[in-house]
């Protein structure tokens, strides 16, 4: 169920609707776990059966973790939630790949006969979901969490509906203390568990709103310029691919913080908080820097659960530079089962290492004075921006050809304007609103928490506010929207 | 804190508002269709329609739009010929869509209608997102709602299709305040006697095959299957009829596509297409040149449905040319 789609909304308000009028707390978790169930069905019919799976396969193992007080069995426990979990995800994911790689190398050695291809369905969400029954196991086999007391209650956790197919990824130990808070905080069975409270309600409302703006005005208005330039670049001028990458860069982002905005406000309605996934990232001045403010629910996944297992930064230069690549590849094969994800997951380790290297050789590079000054920051934003979004040539453009020659004409510029001219005047629209979201991007930047700020407003300027976002939201509706970039992940 | 009553009302109101400066803007007695100038166009070409020569009318969609009519005029005028060939093809057009403006070309009455029909006028599309979707083999609740919604339409006499046309309509609105008229890009190129269908630079270029393999992925949906029952199919007889009754002599070619086209298509589709041609022919009397299948591995190509403009594909151009002589004589 796509959240801009009209099922999504009525299914939300139908959702509001019951939650506000049941009274008895039981009824209110169970009726949120069932409509949960619900939406991911209505999506993935007969592929919640894995979802069930992958809920009870870890309720019980981390139970079992939790009891047991011998280290061998609690790490043959572990074994099992992650052999559970991430045999799902590859198989589903990957398998196909590996066939296709493995065919590719046996064409290599005359092998006479191909693997066939599976042709496997993608179960939406599943990305999300294992990674966050992976994280629950893990914390409670590092001694960090205490396992859910009910089955029910970790079936919402690992279901709800808000965050289920495209994130934010949320740990167990953020999710859990609200749902028990809840309850601590009724007094007794009769008073409702969730309550919608007026400044959540405001809020959560706010931030659907801007994430319904990202992704339906802003992602699904560039996105016929950036298609209509990768979708075949072989040929295209420098500028032309530049212009193409930068709103790439915008698309991506709309479509994706668009989405997290919307989940987090529908979560934030039902009473829940849901961790920060985007921070302005494209003010980020380091890589490492982009990374804390870029799919931060990810990123800080891979450091807890990957990086930091690696051995993090505290063995050799080179063991650190190695586990950096290691998890952005990882990272990138996350996105999908394909080459270019690789290439721009091993871009962004790169990045990574040869900025610590630099901390490491010039320690005092980052206290100089001109990092300090305005222009010193400029300069570290827009050196940082260029690298991602060279970056992301590689994660839109498919095939090897075309992204060696779209890096190719993004790095060594060739100076043509004639076909760019004329690409310009093709794509106006989506031009005016690539300058028009820098400009909110800035204000945004400048004026810190503008969603907040705006639900914080008086009623009648609120008011004002919703009419123009969803003037232009449907003004500007193409009847044929993009699904959601990460959902394919 | 505003209470959730008054939170509640506002989102309801600034929604409805919204929507209502919408309405007013697309005007439900108002056919979108006109006011995106699309038969406007149309009209304006009809109405004014004057050629003192014998007239040759090439129509179907895009694919036929690539086809230079210019040069098949060339080649038919001779001392004893003088005929103006028109190329009336246009984006997206279908038999059920030409059916509406046929009368036109009756009125006009020209001496042949050269009319090309292809494997998608009578084939359903799947979007390839959709495709990532698992087969239902549980009760499908999308479906149900979806219906009931259609319903709900019907009882309150409104079609909510009108509003999939709000993006071009504001962007046609925006330009005609500041006055923009952009309706040529730059980069299209101008030729004559061919009013409806935009022929751009870059339609001019050849493919090779790994290219159109990469361009048949980027399509947003594929060919999902082709059958007998098409409204299509009853359309095109329709309009073989009418132009019959008028006594406009008419050829019906199938238009050729690509091999890296053909090959996504299957055995049993190619067989339906096959029949519906035949079937087409039998029941109108009209005999169906089959082109679709003639040029497909030749490097003609500038994507997988649409040769290439221009003097590439002059073997297009000639076979077409030979068959509208064969009639003349």
């Amino acid at each position: 169920m796509l959240f801009t789609t009209i099922d999504f909304i009525i299914f939300f308000i139908m959702v509001l609707g019951i939650v506000f009028a049941i009274r008895y707390r039981k009824f209110q978790h169970i009726f949120l776990l069932i409509a949960s169930y619900f939406f991911f069905y209505y999506s993935s019919n007969y592929l919640i059966t894995l979802l069930i799976m992958s809920t009870i396969l870890d309720f019980y193992v981390g139970k079992a973790i939790w009891s047991s007080k011998n280290i061998t069995k609690k790490k043959i426990l572990l074994s099992i939630s992650l052999a559970g979990n991430l045999g799902l995800l590859g198989f589903f994911k990957y398998a196909d790949f590996a066939i296709d790689q493995f065919n590719i190398l046996g064409r290599y050695i005359d092998l006479s006969s191909e693997l066939p291809s599976l042709d496997l369905i993608l179960p939406i969400g599943i990305s999300f979901y294992t990674f966050q029954t992976i994280s629950y196991t893990v914390d409670i086999y590092r001694g960090k969490l205490e396992p859910s007391k009910s089955l029910r209650e970790f079936a919402l956790f690992v279901a709800f509906f808000p965050q289920l197919v495209a994130g934010p990824i949320v740990r167990a130990s953020t999710f859990l203390p609200q749902l028990r808070e809840k309850i601590s905080n009724s007094a007794g069975n009769r008073l409702r568990l969730i309550t919608i409270e007026n400044k959540n309600l405001k809020f959560g409302i706010t931030l659907m709103a801007f994430g319904f703006l990202k992704k339906m005005f802003f992602a699904d208005n560039i996105a016929p310029m950036v298609n209509m330039a990768f979708d075949n670049p072989i040929g295209l001028e420098s500028f032309t691919i530049i212009l193409a990458t930068i709103g790439f860069g915008i698309q991506i982002y709309g479509d994706f913080s668009g989405y997290s905005d919307i989940a987090i406000g529908a979560a934030l309605i039902l009473g829940f908080k849901l961790p920060l996934n985007f921070n302005k990232p494209y003010f980020a001045i380091s890589p490492s820097d982009f990374w804390k403010r870029w799919h931060i629910s990810l990123s800080s996944w891979l450091r807890d659960y990957l990086y930091i297992p690696l051995g993090g930064n505290r063995k050799s230069s080179a063991q650190t530079y190695c586990n950096l690549f290691a998890v952005m590849i990882l990272g990138g094969l996350w996105h999908g089962a394909a080459v270019n994800f690789i290439i721009w997951g091993t871009l962004h380790g790169l990045y990574l290492a040869i900025h610590k290297m630099l901390l490491r050789i010039f320690p005092k590079i980052s206290q100089s004075f001109f990092f300090k000054t305005k222009i010193g920051k400029i300069f570290s934003v827009l050196v940082t921006q260029y690298f991602v979004f060279l970056a992301w040539i590689p994660f839109r453009v498919h095939d090897i050809e075309g992204i060696v020659y779209s890096m190719n004409k993004f790095i060594l510029l060739d100076f043509a304007t004639s076909e760019t001219i004329e690409f310009m005047a093709i794509n106006k629209f989506p031009l005016l609103l690539i300058f028009l979201f820098f400009v909110l991007n800035f204000l945004s930047y400048r004026n810190g928490n503008l969603q907040k700020k705006i639900s914080e407003s008086r009623i009648l300027f609120w008011f004002l506010f919703l009419v123009g976002v969803f003037s232009l939201i449907v003004f500007f509706y193409d009847g044929n929207p993009d699904n959601f970039i990460y959902f394919q992940f | 804190m505003a209470s959730t009553v008054i939170i509640s009302i506002t989102v309801i109101s600034a929604f409805l508002l919204s929507i209502f400066l919408l309405s007013l803007f697309i005007n439900p007695v108002t056919n979108p269709v006109d006011i995106l100038n699309l038969d406007r166009e149309e009209n304006e070409f009809y109405s004014i329609f004057n050629n003192t020569n014998k007239s040759i009318f090439l129509i179907g969609s895009s694919q036929i739009g690539r086809l230079n009519q210019t040069y098949i005029q060339e080649g038919i005028n001779t001392d004893k010929n003088n005929y103006t060939v028109f190329n009336l093809a246009d984006n997206s057009d279908t038999p059920k869509k030409r059916l509406n403006s046929i009368s036109h070309i009756v009125k006009i009455k020209p001496d042949l209608v050269i009319y090309g029909i292809g494997h998608i006028d009578f084939a359903d599309f799947i979007m390839k997102s959709d495709l990532s979707k698992p087969e239902t083999i549980l009760p499908d609740p999308a479906i149900h709602l979806h219906k009931n919604i259609e319903k709900f339409e019907k009882i309150i006499n409104m079609n909510f299709e009108r509003w999939n046309y709000a993006k071009s309509l504001t962007i046609n609105l925006i330009k005609n305040t500041i006055g923009i008229d952009d309706t040529k890009g730059t980069e299209d190129l101008t030729r004559e006697n061919s009013p409806f269908y935009n022929l751009r630079n870059s339609h001019t270029i050849v493919l090779d095959e790994l290219s159109l393999k990469r361009s048949l992925e980027s399509n947003k949906s594929q060919l999902e299957k082709i059958y007998l029952e098409h409204e299509n199919v009853a359309a095109i007889k329709e309009i073989i009829k009418i132009l019959q009754t008028n006594e406009i002599p008419t050829i019906i070619i199938s238009i050729p596509v690509s091999d890296v086209m053909l090959n996504t298509i299957s055995k049993v589709d190619q067989k339906n297409f096959e029949d519906i041609l035949k079937e087409i022919s039998q029941d109108t009397d009209v005999e169906i040149i089959h082109l679709h299948d003639k040029f497909r591995n030749m490097s003609i190509w500038n994507d997988p449905t649409h040769i290439a403009y221009g003097s590439k594909s002059t073997v297009v151009n000639d076979r077409v040319l030979s068959i509208i002589l064969e009639n003349l004589e």
